[in-house]
């Protein structure tokens, strides 16, 4: 057998302070192989790949041995091997490429270091970009976020390295672009004979792209197996919950009643361009809508339009039983305590200055409801119902996980005991087996409350598993909707065929 | 904790300088004004009592540098004061309104700004005489235009947040959303802000005085004493270098101070 591509022994990295981030990590990785690091957040799976690429703060110390080619590499890794053997792209493609030079440029710039002979054109083309001398003109910020990480993965392809170190390159992505981005991956690793490594935390993605999977939990081996059996036979208790939590459970039957929102004909503004338009929408009492669509379609405007957050104009606009937008302002805010809605980032979803209990009675004092006894108890009530501690209500944001905050988030949205909410991407943020607690919350909540929901998400999986009717959004319009059984098992339109390949 | 250390030493050499030009006047027998005509300009030293000697009518540099001093740092700080006060509330209703009403209050901060100050202040000055109120107001509103316009942008910032949209949506109008959200979260932005802010006004009023138009006699301001020592130098140095090394310590004191703040402060954000 020939010299694995890439060897780590026993590798370890801790911090000054005494925390240890991956402990006695080791694994080959054969030349061509692609081997899915999977893993939480806070897993040490980024921490993987920085220590292989020696990109380490310098307050991390690691120890072990790394072999690239048969050939020890030390912390340091040496210019020779970084950025011309071993390539790397990086989830947030716009804070890793030069604001402020055309893309062509950059390009052109590591083009010229290391390879004679192939121009910028090539380099683009062999991404899926287009390779027409007008592209390579854009800056960085003329570009959607899928063709930023493809411009990194030319800039890193550059130097034709022989291991391609991927960080969560599809995260940030919506699901079509991400399936896109896979397929463009799996060609150059075909192609270029490219060994991958590929670090991600979704099981989709894995799934479809990885010969092996490793997966990290607390900075140590937890399972490494070839996909194939890591999805039908899970070796591990955690391989099984993270498995769990994709398979969501059954979708809920269509549900009948008078309905509390009822949409014709909406359209509105995202700045100065149109981003809905003639939007009709219906959703019985107790119901849940999902919302799909990719990044752009108009999700996020329709979100905060039903919460009177923005403007918009219908010809008929009833939502939890009246028109926001024609009502007074005392009538409005009263109108207010009907809808709630839960964003997607719980990092910046609670003020920062604020306690878990101070955010949580905000909403009773802003509508003058109990005094400070009955609002303490209330408090409590809300931390109960969202499943959280009663020892949280003192912390601030800071000291919260993300799930955490995402529960106070929920919690906040159901103080007023609102008869609509809205979940804009309300669990994309967060870990696999974090987003089936929240789902399941969600759910539990509908069923004991008779709370009504509008489910924005990218995520297929999610909403088929919490709604029961679904409409889908491309360009500001809706192409489709109907049962959530009818329109994912048997859709009519071209875009949600693309949407559900694109998830499958 | 980075930044820890440097904090410590800022605080520590700012304090000093606080203690020093209030309690430094009263452990030397003679008063600001007091001519000691026995010991008109004589050098620095411990013997005959003027620590840092004393000028040419016999005053004594160590107790008029503190004075002024204490002058100085009040000056300092009702100004930034005055501009903590107007500059927050003025950037965070600006931020917090957005729309054409944000537009209309910056505009005019635009046109506010645009006037010469230091030629508004000094035919202020001469107009209405050199009164320390009329100086401090006038050093706080020229510090509260910069302040305002900083916090503007960072309340504009702080308003499309989910934590702030989730507050709208809770029925919060513009007043709850200022009062609750977006100015504590500006008050530790404010806070660094003013200790650039400060220092500036102190060198802004050292320099009138310095120019004769800052404080009237018999107050003394570091400018002032400057401006007393230009006149002495080939004499009497000391009578220079004595203010001239207070103002430094002191400047030094807000710059070390307001590097350290807004470390802590941005080490906050990401955490």
């Amino acid at each position: 057998m020939s010299v694995a591509k890439l060897a780590l022994r026993g590798l370890a990295v801790r911090y000054r302070d005494g925390s240890a981030v991956l402990r006695d990590v080791g694994f080959d990785l054969a030349a061509g192989e692609c081997l899915a690091v999977l893993g939480e957040s806070g897993s040490g799976k980024s921490t993987l790949a920085r220590t292989v690429i020696g990109l380490l703060p310098a307050t991390a110390v690691s120890t072990g041995e790394m072999r690239f080619d048969g050939e020890i590499i030390g912390p340091a890794l040496s210019l020779r091997l970084r950025g011309r053997r071993i390539g790397m792209v990086f989830q947030d493609a716009a804070a890793s490429l030069h604001p402020l030079r055309r893309i062509g440029t950059q390009l052109d710039e590591a083009l010229r270091r290391i390879q004679a002979g192939r121009t910028v054109a090539d380099a683009l083309g062999e991404v899926g970009l287009d390779a027409s001398p007008a592209f390579a003109e854009r800056f960085p910020h003329e570009l959607s976020g899928g063709q930023r990480q493809r411009v990194m993965i030319a800039l890193a392809l550059a130097a034709s390295p022989d291991l391609l170190i991927a960080d969560e390159i599809t995260s940030a992505l919506d699901p079509l672009a991400a399936h896109a981005m896979l397929d463009l991956l799996a060609r150059l690793q075909r192609e270029r004979r490219l060994t991958m490594l590929f670090i991600s935390h979704d099981l989709h993605m894995v799934r479809r792209i990885a010969d092996r999977v490793l997966l990290l939990r607390h900075g140590a081996i937890d399972t490494l197996v070839d996909t194939a059996t890591f999805f039908t036979t899970p070796p591990s208790d955690y391989a099984r919950l993270l498995l769990a939590a994709i398979e969501r459970g059954p979708t809920p039957s269509p549900v009948a009643g008078e309905p509390v929102l009822q949409v014709r004909a909406l359209s509105a503004n995202y700045g100065n361009r149109p981003a809905l338009r003639d939007i009709d929408l219906d959703l019985p009492r107790g119901g849940a809508l999902g919302v799909i669509g990719a990044s752009g379609s108009g999700k996020s405007t329709l979100a905060r339009v039903l919460l009177a957050l923005q403007a918009g104009q219908a010809r008929r606009l009833h939502i939890a039983g009246a028109d926001p937008f024609v009502l007074s302002r005392a009538a409005r805010k009263a109108w207010r305590r009907r809808v709630q809605i839960v964003f997607q980032d719980p990092g910046t979803a609670l003020d920062p200055g604020m306690t878990v209990a101070e955010t949580l009675r905000e909403p009773l004092r802003l509508h003058g409801i109990g005094d400070a006894v009955t609002q303490s108890a209330r408090v409590l009530e809300l931390l109960a119902a969202v499943q959280l501690d009663a020892t949280l209500a003192a912390r601030h944001p800071r000291q919260l996980s993300g799930g955490q905050k995402q529960r106070v988030a929920i919690a906040r949205a159901l103080a007023l005991e609102p008869e609509l909410l809205v979940c804009d991407e309300a669990v994309s943020a967060l870990d696999l087996s974090v987003q089936a607690e929240i789902l399941a919350l969600l759910r539990e909540l509908q069923r004991a409350r008779g709370l009504s929901l509008v489910f924005i998400s990218h995520d297929l999986a999610a909403v088929r598993a919490l709604c029961d009717r679904v409409l889908v959004l491309e360009q500001g319009r809706v192409v489709e909707q109907g049962t959530t059984v009818d329109v994912l098992a048997r859709p009519r339109h071209a875009h949600t065929r693309a949407l559900l390949a694109a998830s499958a | 904790m980075p930044g820890e250390r440097s904090l410590r030493i800022a605080i520590g050499l700012f304090l000093a300088l606080a203690a020093a030009s209030l309690i430094g006047p009263w452990l030397r027998p003679f008063d600001a004004w007091q001519t000691d005509w026995a010991q008109l300009q004589i050098a620095p030293g411990i013997t005959h009592g003027h620590w840092l000697g004393s000028d040419a009518i016999g005053r004594d540099v160590f107790v008029r540098t503190l004075l002024a001093g204490r002058v100085s740092l009040l000056l300092g700080f009702g100004a930034g004061a005055i501009a903590l006060l107007f500059g927050l509330a003025y950037g965070a209703l600006a931020g917090t309104l957005g729309g054409g009403a944000e537009r209309l209050m910056m505009r005019a901060l635009d046109v506010v700004s645009a006037l010469p100050f230091l030629l508004i202040v000094v035919l202020l000055l001469t107009l209405f005489g050199r009164s320390g109120t009329l100086l401090v107001v006038a050093v706080g509103a020229y510090a509260c235009i910069d302040l305002a316009r900083m916090l503007r942008a960072e309340a504009a910032r702080l308003r499309v947040l989910p934590f702030v949209q989730a507050a709208r949506a809770l029925g919060a109008g513009p007043w709850w959303l200022l009062t609750r959200h977006i100015a504590p979260n500006l008050l530790g932005f404010a806070v660094v802000y003013l200790s650039l802010a400060i220092p500036q006004a102190i060198l802004v009023e050292s320099f009138l005085s310095f120019l004769g138009l800052g404080l009237d006699e018999p107050s003394v301001s570091l400018g002032g004493l400057l401006a007393e020592g230009v006149q002495e130098l080939e004499d009497a140095p000391w009578v220079l270098l004595a203010p001239a090394g207070f103002l430094a310590l002191l400047l030094i004191a807000f710059t070390l101070l307001g590097d350290a703040l807004r470390a802590r402060l941005q080490q906050r954000g990401a955490a």
